[in-house]
């Protein structure tokens, strides 16, 4: 099957950029930056820094270490947290269900909430859902996720008391991040969505749709909004991304144990092993999503199944 | 060059009600970041220790009237807003400017060579599009260390590919044109075909991409710093405000919320003018 | 050329229709009191150059006027009942089952996302009511009958994976699946490779004898209208100049305009030196001036000496038996044979 070709073609350019990022990695920091500068107390002498040196590999040859990175990659060792009795990759494994489960829990929210509200502003074009959407949308876009997070607890947590400030363990505490995270894809996709299917109205097969006898209704489920949703899903698929590094910082505001929030923590506290293994998984994170929404795409749009990707 | 389009550019802007709010509220923040020193009401760093957390409207008794409130050393929010804006804007313009120049340096490259050079420099657009500005921003701000410095060139280093990639493409139409063939049958270096003839007309592209770049700078610069790895605490900044505020959130609501409307009224101005830009540029039929 | 029908029996009749649009530059008429009718089985060819409200006219017909437009007058007849007074609803039952429409880019008239049987399957399932077995019996068959090479694998296509000429016969088939009484065809081949064009024509026109449909077919092209019409209605700036039979049309074109347009088609074995082309261009709707439209480019009025023509606007009237023509060269007058 045609799909099918493609997606294994994605899938080998997927292993490929993961690759290419994991090595990238690898040189911005140990030779853009000197690790061992960056996880020294300032008043480290010579001996201290070199005897660090040495306890991270990084006395030895270039390329000898980056051989051995790509191994232990590959092998999930990504040794042992300089600051925590524990290995990294356990620490990394941990972390990664709270940040996929904001993540996730951000999508379920915010994708049926910006298609259905981009759907009412297309449908009642200049009505007051159609305003109010596109205000709200242009207003969430200049927002700092942070902030809105920062803002929610004062109101919503502080304020009205509804919902637990921060932590992590139960449900509520996991509505107000996942709130905070869904405007990131609610302020661009209910754009989207809104002009998607304004600018599908406009095609010929509209036309030819109402001269087979069809009625706004079908005309609109039926013919318009598969066509709508085509850039729809690329744009869910970009905003997942953003979602995931925004989760970084929402999740240092929350206080919840996910990636995002290990990774700030093993800065501060200069444990080198813990924040490499966290930016590759992230990355890597981020280039699997990638992955998934180039496969929905084609399982979406079946013109893209022939056409040689530009 | 652009010589009559500039008339009908102004008054294109002045028409759209919201790219003309945009032009105003920029116009503010740039004026603060200018003459900060002169608007300012007391200087951003001075602590009134006895009206520490004073809520916005606050008088003190020699007659300082503390618009939007005190953070927690006694600090004057709204001084401290109008000097924020001069690090904010300085560091997004710059780190933008800096994209720009090395994404359109090798977007040039990239579109005119062709052969290997293009490949592995498309591949390596690819591999940096795809993971977020913010990550990228983080990883190299890590390699640079501490300081004013590396966050700017660590967020200006985050944003080369989308450049790189548009100007390729349109080094790649551009190509072609009879202009640049003379050019070429003349005998003229690459260099000089590239700067001349084919960047004149790639820029006006890349510098509406800067410009709906840089909103997007401001929040990561903002959010680096708020978790502390971003602007130095020392230089006043809005990420600074707002992390200095986090801790006394509760008691002291003002000091989060006004710094964090700053940073998203700045944005929201550069999204509008973006927006209308775009628009301009590339009208779509809305019927 | 078509057989012709000793039983001339009016399926549909247009009287006066008139669509008007409210633009920002101005209101206009893109259908002006427009009047024709259509007999059982026969073809008649609407045409005029881009802008003469051609394609309108057939939209007002369907009503599928696009907004800001509106029907404003008129009649519409079919079998002597008005279209323009039914409602959506009872409209939506005579589009694609009682008359149907093709237009002119079929790739992208369909819809890219679904199947090419899903699309003819719509037809049926919109009037209707199969099992889906016998839904594609009869897709197959309609795909058969457009002379589409193996139906069965076909109807399996996305419309980006068809040809030009290929995208049209399946536009055809969805058209007649219900065995409409009317084809409405706008501009069908002028999107397409010559040596198709003459395919699909032949299409038509056998598809037509076949079941009796009759076919509004719009076209600039006098070529399509030689071969295929059997009537012929002439439009320029929205109103109907001349209307006749296709021979006649041909043999003694009476309105200059038609002339006009005949005069510059090339022809083999022609020795003129050069093709007459019309001088000036297609007026301003929005402008039009009192008297004829065509006056500011007629060759004949000034010849004939006429200031009427510029002062009055003619009417429609029909000089001889079944030839009818808007023109002060001929109005009130006899012509001698």
């Amino acid at each position: 099957m045609r799909a099918g070709l493609v997606v294994l073609r994605r899938l080998g350019e997927t292993l490929l950029t993961v690759f290419l990022m994991v090595t990238i990695v690898f040189f911005l920091l140990r030779v853009v930056g000197d690790p061992a500068e960056l996880l020294v107390a300032p008043e480290a002498t010579h001996a201290d820094l070199d005897k660090l040196r040495a306890q991270l590999g990084l006395d030895r040859p270039l390329l000898e270490q980056y051989v051995d990175y790509m191994r232990s990659v590959v092998t999930f060792d990504f040794g042992r947290s300089l600051t925590q009795n524990r290995g990294a990759g356990e620490l990394v494994g941990e972390a990664v269900r709270p940040t996929l489960e904001l993540t996730g829990l951000a999508l379920l929210i915010g994708v049926p909430v910006s298609i259905i509200l981009g759907s009412i502003a297309a449908l009642r074009r200049g009505g007051i859902v159609d305003t109010v959407t596109t205000a709200f949308a242009t207003l969430g876009r200049a927002m700092p996720s942070f902030w809105l997070g920062l803002m929610l607890i004062i109101t919503v947590a502080v304020g009205l008391r509804w919902l637990p400030a921060s932590g992590y363990g139960t449900f509520q505490q996991l509505i107000l991040p996942s709130v905070t995270l869904s405007m990131i894809v609610i302020a661009d996709v209910t754009r989207l969505t809104r002009s998607s299917l304004l600018e599908a109205y406009g095609n010929d097969y509209v036309r030819t749709a109402y001269a087979k006898g069809a009625g706004p209704a079908r005309v609109t489920w039926f013919h318009v909004f598969r066509n709508a949703m085509v850039p729809v899903i690329t744009i869910i698929g970009l905003r997942t991304a953003v979602l995931i590094s925004g989760s970084i910082v929402v999740e240092s505001v929350f206080a919840v144990p996910g990636l995002g929030w290990l990774l700030i923590r093993a800065i501060n506290r200069f444990d080198f092993p813990v924040v490499q293994a966290t930016i590759i998984l992230i990355g890597f994170l981020v280039i699997a999503t990638s992955l998934l929404v180039d496969i929905a795409y084609v399982l979406i749009d079946p013109r893209s199944r022939s056409v040689r990707r530009a | 060059m652009f010589a009559g389009r500039e008339v009908g550019t102004l008054r294109s802007m002045f028409t759209t009600p919201s790219a003309l709010v945009g032009v105003v509220v920029l116009a503010t923040v740039v004026v603060c970041a200018i003459f900060a020193d002169v608007i300012s009401p007391v200087d951003p760093a001075q602590q009134h220790l006895l009206y520490r957390l004073s809520p916005p409207g606050t008088v003190s008794e020699d007659g300082v009237t503390f618009v939007l409130g005190t953070d927690g050393l006694g600090r004057d929010v709204l001084s401290g807003i109008i000097h924020g804006s001069r690090v904010s804007l300085i560091v997004a313009v710059t780190a933008v400017g800096l994209g720009m120049l090395i994404g359109v340096a090798l977007g040039l490259v990239s579109g005119y060579s062709g052969g290997w050079l293009d490949t592995v420099i498309m591949r390596a657009v690819d591999v940096t599009i795809v993971l977020p500005f913010m990550l990228m921003a983080l990883v190299l701000r890590l390699a640079l260390g501490p300081g004013l410095g590396s966050i700017v060139i660590a967020l200006g280093i985050s944003g080369w590919a989308t450049h790189a990639r548009l100007v390729r493409g349109e080094v790649l139409s551009l190509r072609n044109k009879e202009y640049v063939l003379a050019s070429v049958a003349n005998g003229a270096p690459h260099g000089f075909i590239m700067l001349r003839r084919i960047l004149p007309h790639v820029l006006a592209s890349a510098i509406v991409l800067a410009s709906l770049q840089v909103g997007v700078t401001i929040v990561a610069e903002a959010s680096l710093t708020f978790l502390g790895l971003g602007v130095p605490p020392e230089i006043p900044s809005w990420g600074q405000m707002l992390a200095n505020g986090r801790d006394y959130m509760t008691r002291a609501w003002w000091v989060t919320t006004f710094s964090g409307l700053a940073i998203v009224l700045t944005v929201l101005a550069l999204n509008l003018i973006g927006d209308w830009l775009c628009d301009y540029r590339d009208p779509r039929l809305e019927r | 050329m078509s057989e012709a029908h000793d039983d001339g029996r009016v399926l549909l009749e247009i009287k006066g229709l008139t669509t008007a649009f409210s633009l920002a530059e101005g209101d206009f008429n893109a259908v002006d009191n427009v009047s024709f009718s259509v007999k059982e089985g026969r073809t008649l060819s609407l045409v005029g150059e881009s802008g003469s409200g051609k394609s309108m006219t057939a939209l007002s017909v369907m009503g599928l006027v696009p907004s800001p437009g509106k029907v404003v007058a008129g009649e519409v007849l079919l079998d002597g009942r008005n279209l323009l007074d039914m409602s959506a609803r009872e409209m939506r039952k005579i589009r694609g089952a009682e008359i149907s429409m093709i237009f002119q880019q079929p790739t992208s008239a369909l819809n890219p996302t679904y199947r090419v049987g899903t699309q003819i399957r719509e037809v049926f399932k919109l009037h209707r009511d199969w099992t889906r077995q016998v839904e594609t019996e009869k897709v197959i068959a309609a795909l058969r009958a457009v002379g589409m090479p193996d139906p069965e694998a076909r109807l399996r296509a996305y419309p980006h994976e068809l040809s030009g000429g290929m995208a049209q016969r399946v536009m055809i088939a969805m058209a007649l699946a219900c065995e409409p009484r009317i084809l409405i065809a706008d501009e069908p081949t002028t999107a397409l490779d010559v040596t198709i064009q003459a395919q699909i024509l032949e299409l038509i026109r056998e598809l037509q004898s076949s079941s009796d449909t009759s076919v509004i077919l719009i076209t600039h092209d006098l070529g399509v209208v030689a071969e295929m019409a059997d009537e012929v209605a002439v439009m320029y700036a929205g109103e109907i100049v001349e209307t006749t039979d296709v021979e006649t049309l041909f043999d003694e074109p009476l309105h200059p305009y038609t002339k006009g347009l005949m005069g510059s088609v090339p022809v083999l074995g022609d020795p003129r030196p050069r093709l007459e082309a019309i001088p000036g261009t297609v007026p301003n709707l929005t402008e039009l001036s009192v008297g004829c439209r065509f006056a500011s480019r007629c060759q004949a009025r000034i010849e004939a000496g006429l200031t009427v023509c510029q002062t009055h606007h003619p009417e429609l009237v029909e000089v001889r038996p079944g030839h009818a023509v808007r023109c002060w060269l001929y109005s009130g007058q006899e012509v001698a044979e």
